[in-house]
């Protein structure tokens, strides 16, 4: 009998205690009024019995009046300078491009929000990554800004960089890791390397070269030499006429085979060169 | 083009209010003022360019603090200074009944001689999850609802790990007060964990 006495005891010291610990997480809504009025019931019902929670109780009232005390602060004058400067040459940026406000941008802000994710803005770069993203604003014609609606080739890779592309346009490029040595997957005689980053392509890690080809800025995408020949759609264009084209309003997408690599070629449509033109680089495949 | 003057102006009546507490609150979380200005600059960025998801549904302040807390978050990750995960639970109420300082009135005594920045100091050595929950409901005064929002967490786990952050910077400010009471030496009178 006397066992059994002791067993509930226990029983009931160790209910007692995981309730003890359970309600701890439920306190700090006690003491704002934020709990039903069930939990509260139980609550009280606790803290009559418990000394550490009804202190834990005291303290966090204690905390919270005191924190709401704490002196303010305000953005330093300079400081409010030049986020105003900031905010104005953001604005009239896009003030030169109308489709900022169309439709169009807030189909593609859903579609590249992962996208932007990425670190573009140009407080992360150094200053002649800013030099070129002024570049680009300067050097992307008007046309490109009326895109209507992402076209949707049905192929995730093409969807992918005509996406990228279009994006791109509208925002700041990211920062370059491109140096002296990079080689153009693709060349021609006017082309220009601007910047060059990684990126993701139909799944899989792929690298971007932005170039600039007089006043055009045009960007190809070294890709996945599997993911490139995935469609068969691609694969009898290729195999027919050595190349793949999608046309999506005045922006074209040319996809052309490399040594154990994919090409994707993405600019507007008389901007991107004759297959005949393009010299197809060695380069190391580094995607 | 008038349409875009029209969004700019739209834009700076929307969040010249909350600069301020927006830059307070960067400022609490940053090591320097430098860092503080970086993040509130990329917050009004991201802010404009995303003006469009700001609907009746939200006010425009915790949309701003939400876009601050991403912009933190992803800062901190991409310098890999990830603050450490914490897996600090309860405090042992054995462990805080040893400090004359932990009772309720000596502990208000405690609060009411920290300086404004010793509080702080503190509140910025918490981990990362108690430190936001904490700054945004004490000291910001933000609603259980909104920082679910702001932190996409349910508002169950607002309370929870508010209880745990206050009990922890509680715990600190006690331990370190005893420290600075009774000097480095004296301990309280058992040997306690750290
Ligand atoms: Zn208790």
């Amino acid at each position: 009998m006397k066992n059994q006495t002791a067993e509930t005891d226990n029983n009931q010291q160790v209910k007692w205690q995981t309730l003890h610990y359970q309600l701890q997480d439920l306190l700090a809504g006690y003491v704002d009024g934020e709990l039903d009025k069930q939990q509260a019931a139980i609550v009280e019902a606790h803290l009559a019995g418990c000394k550490p929670c009804r202190d834990d109780v005291q303290r966090q009232q204690a905390l919270a009046f005191r924190l709401n005390r704490l002196g303010s602060q305000t953005v330093p004058e300079q400081m409010n300078q030049r986020l105003d400067q900031l905010m104005d040459e953001t604005g009239n940026k896009h003030h030169q491009q109308p489709s900022w406000q169309s439709y169009f941008y807030q189909g593609i802000n859903r579609i590249t929000k992962n996208l932007r994710q990425l670190p573009l803005s140009p407080f992360y770069a150094s200053g002649w990554v800013i030099a070129l993203v002024l570049a680009i604003v300067l050097f992307l014609p008007v046309k490109t800004h009326t895109l209507v609606k992402t076209g949707s080739s049905h192929i995730p890779m093409i969807d992918d960089v005509l996406a990228q592309y279009q994006q791109l346009s509208h925002a700041s490029l990211p920062v370059s890791d491109h140096t002296e040595k990079t080689v153009l997957p693709a060349n021609w005689p006017d082309a220009h390397l601007l910047a060059s980053w990684a990126t993701t392509v139909g799944g899989a890690s792929a690298r971007v070269f932005a170039i600039r080809r007089g006043d055009q800025v045009l960007f190809q995408f070294r890709i996945n030499e599997a993911v490139f020949f995935r469609n068969a759609t691609v694969r009898q264009a290729v195999a027919r006429r050595g190349q793949y084209q999608f046309h999506h309003h005045n922006i074209m997408v040319i996809a052309v085979p490399e040594k154990h690599a994919g090409l994707l070629i993405v600019g507007p449509t008389h901007a991107i060169p004759a297959i005949q033109q393009i010299k197809h680089q060695p380069g190391q495949v580094d995607v | 083009m008038p349409l875009s003057s029209h969004r700019q102006k739209q834009f700076r009546t929307l969040t010249q209010p909350w600069r301020d507490r927006l830059y307070a609150i960067a400022l609490r979380q940053a090591d320097t003022v430098d860092e503080a200005e970086v993040w509130l600059q990329e917050t009004m960025l991201r802010a404009w360019r995303d003006m469009d998801d700001l609907t009746d549904t939200i006010t425009t302040y915790s949309w701003l603090l939400k876009i601050l807390d991403h912009v933190i978050a992803d800062d901190r990750r991409r310098s890999h200074r990830r603050r450490q995960i914490a897996l600090v639970v309860n405090v042992d109420d054995n462990v805080l009944n040893r400090y004359a300082e932990a009772a309720p009135g000596p502990f208000e005594q405690l609060l009411q001689q920290q300086k404004d920045a010793q509080l702080l100091q503190q509140i910025r050595s918490l981990p990362e999850n108690f430190r936001r929950v904490v700054v945004y409901r004490d000291i910001e005064g933000i609603s259980y609802r909104e920082i679910a929002y702001i932190l996409d967490i349910p508002p169950g786990t607002v309370m929870s790990r508010l209880s745990r952050g206050r009990r922890l910077l509680a715990t600190q400010l006690i331990k370190h007060a005893a420290i600075d009471l009774h000097g480095q030496q004296k301990k309280p009178s058992e040997q306690q964990s750290p």
